[in-house]
């Protein structure tokens, strides 16, 4: 395969912070993120591009979905695929869209199940961009049954004229809680989670985020995360 | 005067003396030009591959360090390797035949003596490039186009449900192709409240024929009659085995998008504790219930890159159920995209519900598959014609 080369097109983000994106890697492209929270719990994720119009992503994570109670981060690996095209592809001024769904990769292990999909569309509009899209999480447990929410989805990137290699964000998304209660599991739903906070693209390849994320059951609770993002391509067999 | 008279006979006589000398003398003949000496005959240069002495190598008249050294090759020097007993090589040279260590020679293998001398072959026309393959399965679902003849085909994947299928075909002549599979489509649950799980390893073998596309009139489609059917599976303390007819029509819309469509008989046996069913059991099951279509739809967006789509349909067994619940042909939707990565491989993933009635979205799960295909088989028999 042709060596891997640092990818210099615009940067692509597949998420905000929790809430996705509707932009994809270029064909052959490549995005790996790694995040920290004060609590000690991480997120390793890459992504790989399917010729531009799709991406297949894994993730290894224990700073989203959480076991309650008390609530804990609760690590989960899970593969993401995302279909989609990208802006104006469709007719002049259409969003891009992605189609994506994520499911548990350790289910069948762990017990606990926890699926999303969802559409999602993203719109640059001067130094603004919006993500604005819809999910459906569906969650449970081998012996229990299964509950699924409908929710909306979104966030809002901003990046000043002044700074523009800064941008502000914020999401909304809604992320798994597994409840137990005298040591069997009794509830499972998707919580709403709201992050925001910045980042500072320090290369056309690499960016450094800092944010700060707010669970609905632990609002005055707030998290601060960290995470690192890289982009490369990896260049095709033609 | 006397004195001068006596001096000139003494000279006069000194004079015929000198003269009587020289006349004993043979008289010088003219040198006559010496023939150029003939050189000595030269061997003419021994035929076939010539090897060089690396080193300043003496020449021995046996295969052996004892024997006598007839002379001492130079460095760059030519000999003719005819033969060769373990560390010797028995060489000709320009001043005649004797052993040398191979070492000291370069290309020192005997070889034909005649090969500098066989006419070149002629050379063979340039190979055009092998067409792209056109796949005989979109996810779950055939399609109407078979493999080339002599073309291997190689499919594996995993998904997020811990399944792994694999897919190894080869085409038969343009119009049929056999492969041998597992799948993991094939599902089981205890009872009717259970989740249902995979069966898997589950092998099948499938054999595949028809005509392809525009070959008995335009625009007609390909048409491809398929079997497979599965080895006999046994799986905490029941058996089961599967059997599927298809016969599908696959179309190109364009050059960027197919439709297939096609339709399935099934045939399905579940046998073990208390479990006895077959879907050809006509006292449980109508010929209706082991007959569903299937379909896909490609379109090719991006250059190399396609999105499929496609709905099949998949046999369930339960295992403490009764009557017709025994065995169910759920239909599984499947989405993703298959990216070309080469002309030999691509690289596919999406989305495969194999319940879509059921509307579950835990059981969604995420896969990914690589595709080989290779024309060096057919290569290799076109060579050999």
């Amino acid at each position: 395969m042709a060596l891997a080369s640092v990818a210099h097109a615009r940067p692509v983000h597949d998420r905000v912070w929790l809430a996705p994106t509707a932009e994809l890697p270029e064909e052959g492209g490549m995005i790996g993120s790694i995040a920290l929270d004060r609590h000690g719990g991480f997120d390793l994720g890459a992504g790989y591009g399917f010729g531009g119009i799709a991406e297949l992503e894994f993730a290894l994570a224990s700073s989203d979905a959480r076991l309650c109670e008390p609530c804990s981060p609760l690590e989960r690996s899970t593969a993401t695929f995302r279909l989609g095209a990208r802006e104006d592809d469709l007719f002049e001024g259409a969003p891009a869209l992605v189609l994506g769904v994520e499911a548990g990769l350790d289910a069948h292990v762990s017990g606990l199940h926890a699926t999303d999909a969802y559409v999602v569309a993203t719109r640059h509009v001067a130094f603004v961009t919006l993500h604005a899209g819809v999910g459906a999480s569906a969650t449970g447990h081998d012996n229990g049954a299964a509950t699924t929410l409908v929710r909306p989805l979104g966030g809002i990137e901003m990046i000043p004229p002044a700074f523009p290699k800064t941008t502000l964000l914020a999401d909304v998304s809604w992320q798994p809680k597994f409840a137990t209660a005298a040591g069997a599991m009794t509830t499972t739903t998707s919580e709403l989670a709201f992050a925001w906070g910045v980042r500072y693209q320090t290369f056309p390849w690499l960016a450094v985020e800092l944010a700060v994320r707010h669970d609905a059951s632990a609002f005055g609770d707030p998290d601060v995360l960290v995470r690192v993002t890289g982009q490369w391509g990896t260049g095709t067999l033609r | 005067m006397k004195h001068k008279e006596i001096d000139m006979k003494k000279w006069i006589a000194i004079m015929l003396a000198s003269a009587a000398t020289h006349a004993h003398a043979q008289p010088a003949q003219p040198e006559e030009p010496k023939p150029p000496e003939t050189p000595p005959p030269v061997e003419p240069a021994p035929r076939g591959p010539v090897a060089h002495a690396n080193a300043n190598a003496p020449i021995f008249t046996d295969a052996t360090r004892d024997s006598k050294i007839i002379y001492v090759l130079s460095l760059g020097e030519s000999v003719w390797p005819f033969e060769i007993v373990g560390d010797w090589s028995h060489v000709k040279t320009a001043k005649g035949t004797g052993w040398v260590l191979t070492k000291f020679i370069a290309d020192a293998a005997p070889k034909d003596p005649y090969e500098d001398h066989k006419p070149a072959p002629p050379p063979k026309p340039a190979r055009p490039p092998d067409p792209r393959v056109a796949m005989p399965q979109v996810w779950t679902t055939p399609t109407g186009w078979l493999l080339p003849a002599a073309v291997l085909y190689s499919r594996t994947g995993v998904d997020t449900g811990g399944g792994v299928q694999s897919d190894q075909r080869v085409g038969l002549g343009d119009v049929a192709e056999f492969g041998v599979s597992t799948t993991d489509q094939v599902r089981r649950k205890t009872d009717a409240t259970a989740v249902a799980k995979a069966i898997q390893p589950y092998v099948t073998a499938t054999f595949r024929m028809g005509v392809g596309e525009d070959r008995l009139f335009d625009g007609q489609p390909g048409l491809v009659l398929g079997f497979r059917k599965s080895f006999e599976r046994s799986l905490e303390d029941h058996q089961t085995r599967i059997a599927e007819l298809t016969f599908v029509a696959s179309k190109h819309l364009g050059k960027h998008a197919a439709l297939h469509v096609g339709g399935t008989f099934w045939d399905a046996e579940l046998q073990g504790s208390g479990s006895s069913a077959a879907l050809h059991d006509h006292t449980i099951y109508a010929v209706g219930d082991q007959l569903r279509p299937f379909g896909g739809i490609q379109v090719e967006p991006i250059d190399h890159a396609e999105i499929l789509v496609d709905l099949g349909w998949a046999p369930e067994f339960c295992y403490a159920c009764t009557g017709a619940d025994q065995i169910k042909l759920r239909p599984e939707l499947s989405w993703g995209v298959r990216y070309q990565v080469a002309d030999w491989m691509a690289l596919e993933s999406g989305v495969r519900v194999p319940d879509i009635g059921d509307a579950n979205l835990l059981d969604a799960q995420i896969f990914g598959q690589v595709t080989f295909t290779t024309w060096a088989l057919r290569h290799a028999v076109d060579d050999l014609k």
